[in-house]
């Protein structure tokens, strides 16, 4: 089953990049497959709780693959979810270029989630885990004839594999206290808080918690069906999984830091929702908040709340989604401006969108009303509730608040005839199914949950402050009118808080400048080291004069050491009768000199009659010692 | 059977191939290709059956001639794990670079004589088990390679060539002064790298002096940071198949030649001075990757991620070095990376060829838009751009991620600073595919169309490599992991 | 002593191949006289081929001849093995360079005179006949030196005679001393524990003085450049082998009789001549730009490697045999790159493209500069690998160190010339005419030898 549910995928994204053909059905028939696959999955481990099996990895870290009831049902809500969404994108995708990377890329994308859903070793989870990352590139910049597709797919790739480095360095610690690349169902003593810190930084990116959020706003520039599946069950969803699998290995020290993370999140990000222009950069900045809930009841010591969420969401934030991609297809456009009055005219998209916004608002008895309670009831049961449970209860105000808005934008306005597009249906369908989910989720929330071991808080306060929140948010919301004034302040909260100039100016242009740099330095380098090679050769050019500048210096030295060896001749007789001998030589070897003009030789003579007076005064070295 | 020598049959297999060239002298350049492709092939399955033949950790298979008596030197071939591994990727990497260059029409006959007798040279090189031996193997790569830079380079081949001699010979010549280090140092007198390895014989200022000649020498080919600035121009100028096996090949000797003579020869110098090995090894990874972002050429880019790549390795290599903490991790995933960087660094100076036989170009501001015009071109690129940055599931990824988890038991502050050169090499490969392959199509398309079949016959192989070593890098590890733990174990 | 006439027979046998040397020289003079140059040429090949047969028949003999005054060893055998062909190569590249030049078939003979003074040098078990063996071969040495009547050809072969004559005098001289002090002229009475040391200590530095010359070794050596500049070439590859091994080998006969420890530390002060003759031959050669002078210098640089072998004598029969292997070696190397030189030209301009030019010349060249930088396999590696291993197990690991470092040095030295082959470009320059057989086959000769030397020693 686990095979099924991972090669149906992948084997359909081969067969599309090798047969270039059909790429819509392959597409459609894998994810069918990974559906199948999983619904087995979760029957298999009905009987036996637990599958896995492992093989050779890297010496003494094996690879493993596994399933518990808990990743089981993950496995079959990414199967689901993917399913409607490959649904909706054969409407959307209908008549537009780049089909077959664009369906290679989804079909390798959910293979590599359901990978990472599936692992039961630290390697092959880090192999979905940027596997994954390497297919949102892909998709995001599926029409990369535009700048900002391709801008948008560098940065989404690049800020997550810097975060990235946190999951390399968790692992290595995680590894290196536990022996074994295997997850453990007996968890070991907790790690070390760096290494806890390094797994949240990795979180932050995969999740787009603050400050690494403003690369899910630059994804929205792939198609809107990228969009749906990489901001509910999968990419985004990947970073809670690693916090959930990592759970048990944290230190208690951490969870304040997790804490603050997702709180800032939930707020940060949820100012921008409400402050957006455009549909799906509202519905990006959304993603962020709702994420920053999970990270919130995580920290507060409720990893079932953050599931419950996690559950909900996905097919709430699909769902918002694929309506978003219905106006978007209606109008050209995803900017408030020119589509708000069209849901009067889009009565499917309109119903999909509002079911599933209310659900995110928490309106009973939709799927997001449970979820969000268990959250506010984790806040309460935290250790530090008025934290906690404060900025969760701000958080679905301000939930509903943006909710609350887009409905009225979507309403008020002129009329807009609905556009003659193409494969409306399909993408209805896709639609319909999700939002199915959102609303009959609510009822099996809590069994399925308990099916998979997981508890969900209950609070009857929580429940109170919920309901205000959301009543009060959604009647005030729809009050607020489309933020066109060009305010320094509503720009900053739309542009993702670019403080200092956002990554370009503080990262980018940096260390272009430094890479810049550093191909100069190495361009001189280079020069240099030619240079010495060069000035050895030039040194050799200077081989005449240098030479006989060195006969000249000869001929300088020699007449003054002779004089000193005069003075030292009286020492030795014998020694005496040499230097005199030698002295009659050089008499005479300068007289015959004369008629070739050389003038040198005696000079040179000299020469050998210094090394004849060193070589004496070494021996007599030598001597003194025998003496 | 088990008397025959494989090994000399493997190392001069090719020697053969470009004799009978010489004798033949095709005029076409078909018939020179086929006994070059043929040879090459026949090499690699010589290779195989040294393979199947079982290496199981120690040194097998070794064949001994007497050679000079006099001196103590023989010819003596053996392999293990960490040769075995580079073996196999000097096959497969010279049968592509044929099957590549096989439109070579300027020479063929010599170039693939030459080619051939790099190859024979490579292999002597990893397979030797005697100091003199692998240093006539070890120069005659270095003639090899010049001629074909000199020969059939392009831009300005002959001074790249000449750079490339200098530097490598000074380097080599560092090299000998260790073997005669080692020589004069054991007792008795000799050249066999097995006794030498099996009794580390200097010790004191001597070891540490004779590893400074080992690491100077194989820093050049490597190569290490400030000794690097050979590889781009030489790269720039060097035809595709050239580069691929400087690239993919040569560069490996000095990665093998830390591991063989550096760890195993002088075991106690290496361990003092690892920290500066260390030191120099993060520098050099980060300084490369830095100075391969700064780049415009792609090919120079490329051969800059080199320098970067090969730092991992030395790093690998100075982590097992301060054993045992950094041990086992730190040599596996030396040499796996070594066989990693050769097939993807292989792979992508080989696409980088059929990019500039279609563009005319390499700078990268001129390009755009090619991954429609050239759909298959384009998605190997990718993939082995992606290889290139570590992705897992890729050939780098278990090598790197061995390194990491051996660096990080030794040294954890200088691995995160490591891990600093992962994130650049991502953003310049990320830059360089959105720059050349991403975009709207170019106006004007060579008449060349996508990948040919010679071109695929090529690359495929590499690229099947590339995922097969990531997802299963068992096949290589194993081997690697038997030698690995010998050596460790005979030095603790 | 005894005396009869067996002892007589035996000596003579066992001089033989000198004898042979002797009556070579003789008879080329004689086919001079006749004008019959080819025969003169024919029969000084021919006879420096029976010596050398004459001297492998006594190959592993280990005697003395004439009451001890002549010691047939291994390096009185080696040396004529080793001379005698380079003669022969000699001979044959003055043949391609002094053809029908009025004084060719003297050439021959003084070539065999000399050589024949070489070979005496090298079996010398008294201090007469090293005198001797010295005379003849410095003699036919001013002679050869002054063959070409030009300004230059003239001043360097005064240049070569005056110093000659000088340092002749000051070793004559010195030994005297040594013959006072011991009372008779063999070598082994050196060995005498009860010598004045102070004599002893003169007679070694004026025997250094005067062998040194010959050999080139610094403070000695300054008549080299000039003097093989001005010198025909053929003359000049045979002044730098032919003297330089029988005075090294007269040097190591010495070295066997004169004790180590006792009270002159000759072996140090031979230590200190090598580093300086190899550090100062490898810096002047570097700035040179004919290579004529640049192979000059090298071989002062060389002489220093030569004086590693007898430094490390003391300590056993490895110097002996590194001796002999490192002069077989310099003998091939040494003459192959003096012949291509004959055959190019002696600026480095002249060198330019010579790599593509002319193929297997260039290959030729490139071989033998990288053997006399000691370069595995070639023949160079082999002898310098030896002498460093005498030397270290004489206790002079300095002075290894200091030959290796000098090696690298050396590298930069003989890589300008390689560089200059391969990397300057096509020179406009014309080679000195067409090469002869003879020329090709001295270039063949060395370069196989060079080679092989490794695999066969």
């Amino acid at each position: 089953m686990i095979a099924l549910l991972l090669l149906a995928p992948l084997l359909a994204a081969l067969l599309i990049i090798v047969l270039r053909r059909w790429p819509a059905a392959l597409g459609l028939a894998g994810s069918l497959g990974a559906l199948v696959g999983a619904a087995g999955l979760l029957w298999q481990v009905r009987h036996h709780p637990v599958v896995r099996f492992t093989w050779p990895g890297l010496p003494g870290l094996p690879y493993g693959l596994g399933a518990t009831p808990f990743t089981a049902l993950l496995a079959v809500i990414v199967a689901v979810v993917a399913l409607l969404i490959f649904v909706y994108a054969r409407g959307y995708m209908a008549h537009e270029r780049g089909k077959v990377w664009f369906w290679a890329s989804m079909s390798l994308f959910v293979a590599a989630m359901q990978l990472l859903v599936l692992s039961a070793d630290w390697l092959l989870f880090v192999t979905g885990w940027e596997l994954m990352g390497l297919a949102s590139f892909l998709l995001i910049a599926t029409w990369h004839w535009e700048e900002k597709a391709r801008q948008g797919a560098v940065n989404a790739f690049l800020l997550t594999r810097f975060t990235d480095l946190g999951l390399y360095l968790g692992i290595v610690i995680i590894l290196l206290q536990s022996g074994t690349s295997l997850m453990q169902a007996e968890p070991g003593p907790a790690i070390p808080l760096v290494g806890a810190l390094a797994l949240l930084l990795a979180v932050m990116g995969k999740s787009a918690q603050v400050p690494f959020q403003s690369w899910l706003a630059g994804a929205m520039a792939g198609p809107t069906p990228v969009s749906a599946l990489l901001h509910s069950a999968t990419m985004v969803a990947a970073g809670v999984v690693l916090l959930l699998r990592a759970y048990p290995l944290l230190p208690p020290a951490s969870l304040p830091y997790i804490g603050a993370v997702g709180g800032a999140t939930i707020v940060l990000t949820g100012f921008t929702a409400l402050c957006s222009n455009d549909i799906k950069q509202l519905l990006a900045a959304s993603t962020s908040s709702q994420l920053g809930f999970m990270l919130v009841a995580l920290a507060a010591g409720f990893p079932g709340a953050a599931v419950s969420h996690l559950v909900a969401h996905a097919f709430m934030k699909s769902g918002l989604f694929l309506s978003a991609g219905l106006f978007q297809h209606q109008n050209e456009s995803t900017l408030f401006a020119r589509i708000s009055g069209s849901g009067r005219t889009a009565p499917v998209a309109l119903a999909g969108w509002a079911l599933a916004g209310l659900a995110l608002a928490g309106v009973p008895p939709l799927v997001g009303y449970w979820s969000k309670d268990a959250i506010l009831a984790a806040g309460l049961g935290a250790g530090n509730p008025a934290w906690y449970f404060g900025v969760a209860a701000g958080g679905a105000l301000l939930t509903a608040l943006y909710i609350g808005r887009s409905l009225g934008l979507l309403w008020r306005g002129p009329a807009r005839p609905a556009a003659d597009a193409v494969g409306l249906g399909l993408m209805r369908a896709g639609l319909l199914g999700l939002v199915g989910f959102v609303v009959g989720g609510g009822f099996f929330l809590a069994d399925v949950l308990r099916f998979v071991g997981y508890a969900l808080p209950e609070a009857p306060a929580a429940q109170l402050t919920g309901l205000t929140a959301a009543a009060l948010g959604l009647g005030l919301g729809w009050f607020l009118r489309a933020a066109d004034v060009g305010t320094p302040v509503l720009r900053f909260v739309q542009d993702n808080y670019p403080i200092g100039g956002g990554f370009p100016a503080l990262v980018g242009r940096p260390t272009l400048a430094l890479a810049a740099a550093c191909g100069r330095f190495d361009e001189y380098l280079h020069r240099q080291v030619l240079g010495l090679g060069g000035a050895v050769l030039a040194l050799a050019g200077r081989g005449r004069r240098a030479d006989t500048r060195l006969r000249q210096a000869a001929a300088g030295v020699g007449p003054a050491t002779l004089a000193l060896a005069a003075r030292t001749r009286r020492a030795d007789a014998g020694l005496a009768a040499a230097v005199q001998g030698l002295a009659g030589a050089f008499r005479r070897a300068g007289q015959l000199s004369r008629p070739v003009q050389s003038g040198l030789v005696h000079r040179e003579l000299l020469w050998t009659v210094l090394g004849v007076l060193a070589l004496v005064a070494a021996l007599f070295v030598s001597l003194f010692r025998w003496f | 059977m088990n008397t025959f020598p494989l090994l000399s049959l493997t190392v001069f297999l090719p020697l053969l191939g470009a004799a009978l060239l010489l004798l033949l002298r095709p005029r076409g350049r078909r018939a020179a290709f086929a006994i070059g492709i043929g040879t090459a092939a026949l090499t690699l399955l010589a290779a195989g059956l040294v393979w199947a033949r079982g290496v199981p950790g120690g040194f097998a298979q070794l064949e001994e001639l007497p050679w000079i008596p006099a001196i103590g030197a023989a010819y003596r071939l053996g392999v293990d794990g960490v040769s075995l591994p580079l073996v196999l990727l000097t096959a497969v990497l010279f049968l592509a670079t044929l099957i590549y260059s096989a439109n070579t029409s300027e020479q063929p006959a010599s170039f693939v004589a030459l080619m051939l007798l790099l190859e024979t040279a490579c292999l002597g090189a990893f397979l030797a088990l005697d100091l003199l031996l692998f240093y006539v193997f070890f120069e005659v790569t270095l003639v090899g390679m010049y001629f074909i830079i000199a020969g059939w380079g392009h831009d300005n081949p002959k001074q790249a060539a000449l750079t490339f001699f200098i530097y490598t010979l000074v380097g080599s010549l560092f090299l000998l002064l260790a073997i005669l280090a080692l020589y004069l140092g054991a007792a008795p007198h000799t050249f066999d790298m097995r006794a030498l390895l099996a009794h580390p014989p200097l010790g004191g200022t001597a070891a540490l002096l004779t590893f400074g000649a080992l690491a100077l020498a194989f820093a050049i080919k490597t190569p290490l940071f400030p000794f690097h600035t050979w590889l781009p121009t030489a790269h720039t100028a060097a035809p595709a198949a050239g580069s691929a096996i400087l690239a993919g090949v040569l560069l490996k000797l000095g990665g093998y030649g830390f591991i063989r003579f550096g760890l195993q020869m002088t075991p106690d110098a290496f361990r003092q001075l690892a920290p500066y090995v260390l030191g120099l090894a993060v520098f050099s990874a980060i300084y490369g990757a830095f100075a391969a972002l700064g780049q415009t050429d792609i090919k120079r880019m490329v051969a800059y991620t080199s320098v970067n790549h090969m730092g991992y390795v030395v790093f690998g290599v100075a982590a097992a070095a301060l054993r045992p903490a950094g041990g086992p991790f730190g040599l596996d995933g030396a040499v796996l990376q070594m066989v990693s960087h050769g097939i993807v660094t292989g792979g992508l100076f080989l696409l980088i060829g059929a990019l500039q036989d279609r563009t005319h170009t390499r700078d990268m501001g001129q390009l755009g838009g090619l991954a429609p015009a050239y759909p298959v071109l384009s998605g190997l690129f990718i993939l082995a751009s992606f290889a290139s940055l570590g992705l897992p599931a890729l050939a780098h990824f278990p090598a790197e991620f061995q390194i990491f988890l051996g660096g990080y038991q030794v040294a954890p502050v200088a691995t995160a600073l490591l891990l600093v050169g992962l994130i650049i090499t991502t953003a310049l490969y990320l830059r360089a595919i959105q720059r050349v392959f991403l975009g709207e199509q170019p106006a004007v398309l060579s008449p060349l169309g996508d990948l040919g079949a010679r071109e695929l016959w090529a690359i495929g192989p590499l690229v099947a490599l590339i995922v097969l070593i990531g997802l299963y890098p068992e096949f290589l590890l194993g081997l690697i992991h038997a030698t690995q733990r010998l050596i460790m174990a005979g030095h603790e | 002593m005894s005396s009869g006439g067996m002892d007589m027979k035996r000596d003579l046998l066992l001089v033989l191949p000198q004898i042979v040397l002797l009556l070579t020289a003789v008879g080329a003079l004689v086919a001079e006289m006749l004008r019959r140059r080819r025969l003169g040429l024919a029969w000084t090949l021919g006879g420096l081929g029976a010596a050398g047969a004459a001297a492998l028949r006594q190959l592993g003999a280990d005697t003395t001849a004439f009451s001890g005054t002549f010691r047939v060893d291994a390096l009185s055998h080696w040396s004529v093995l080793i001379l005698a062909p380079a003669a022969g190569l000699c001979c044959l590249l003055a043949r391609q360079e002094l053809r029908g030049t009025p004084r060719e078939g003297t050439v021959y003979s003084l070539l065999c005179f000399g050589t024949l003074g070489a070979a005496l040098l090298a079996g010398t078990g008294d201090l007469m006949f090293l005198v001797l063996g010295l005379l003849i071969n410095s003699l036919s040495g001013f002679a050869l030196a002054a063959y070409s009547k030009t300004k230059a050809g003239t001043e360097g072969a005064l240049k070569y005679f005056i110093y000659g004559t000088v340092t002749t005098a000051i070793l004559i001289f010195g030994l005297t001393y040594w013959v006072g002090i011991t009372g008779d002229t063999l070598l082994t009475s050196l060995a005498r524990p009860d010598l004045p040391p102070l004599a002893l200590a003169f007679g070694f530095v004026a025997l250094i003085t005067g062998l040194g010359y010959a050999a080139s070794i610094f403070p000695f050596h300054f008549w080299t450049p000039d003097t093989f500049e001005g010198a025909p070439v053929s003359v000049a590859a045979y002044l730098s082998v032919v003297p330089k091994i029988g005075v090294f080998f007269a040097l190591a006969q010495v070295g066997r009789s004169l004790p180590a420890n006792g009270p002159v530390a000759w072996p140090l002060v031979l230590a200190g001549l090598a580093v300086a003759s190899m550090t100062f031959g490898n810096l002047l050669a570097l700035l040179q730009q004919n290579v004529v002078r640049l192979l000059a210098y090298s071989t002062i640089a060389q002489a220093g490697y030569f004086l590693l072998g007898v430094v490390g004598l003391p300590a056993g029969a490895g110097a002996r045999r590194a001796l002999i292997v490192f002069a077989a070696a310099y003998a091939a190397m040494n003459l192959g790159a003096f012949a291509v030189v004959l055959s190019t030209g002696k600026t480095l301009a002249d060198f330019r493209g010579l790599g593509t030019r002319r193929v297997f010349a260039g290959a030729a060249l490139t071989v033998f500069l990288f053997s006399l930088v000691g370069i595995p396999p070639l023949a160079g590696f082999a002898g310098k690998l030896l002498l460093f291993e005498a030397t270290m197990a004489a206790g002079y690991t300095w002075l290894a160190v200091a030959a290796v470092l000098n090696s690298v040095l050396s590298l930069a030295v003989y890589l300008r010339v390689v560089a200059a082959m391969y990397f300057g470009g096509t020179g406009e320059t014309s080679d000195m005419g067409p090469v002869s057989w003879a020329g090709q086959a001295v270039v063949v000769t060395c370069f196989l030898v060079t080679v092989l030397l490794m695999f066969v020693f």
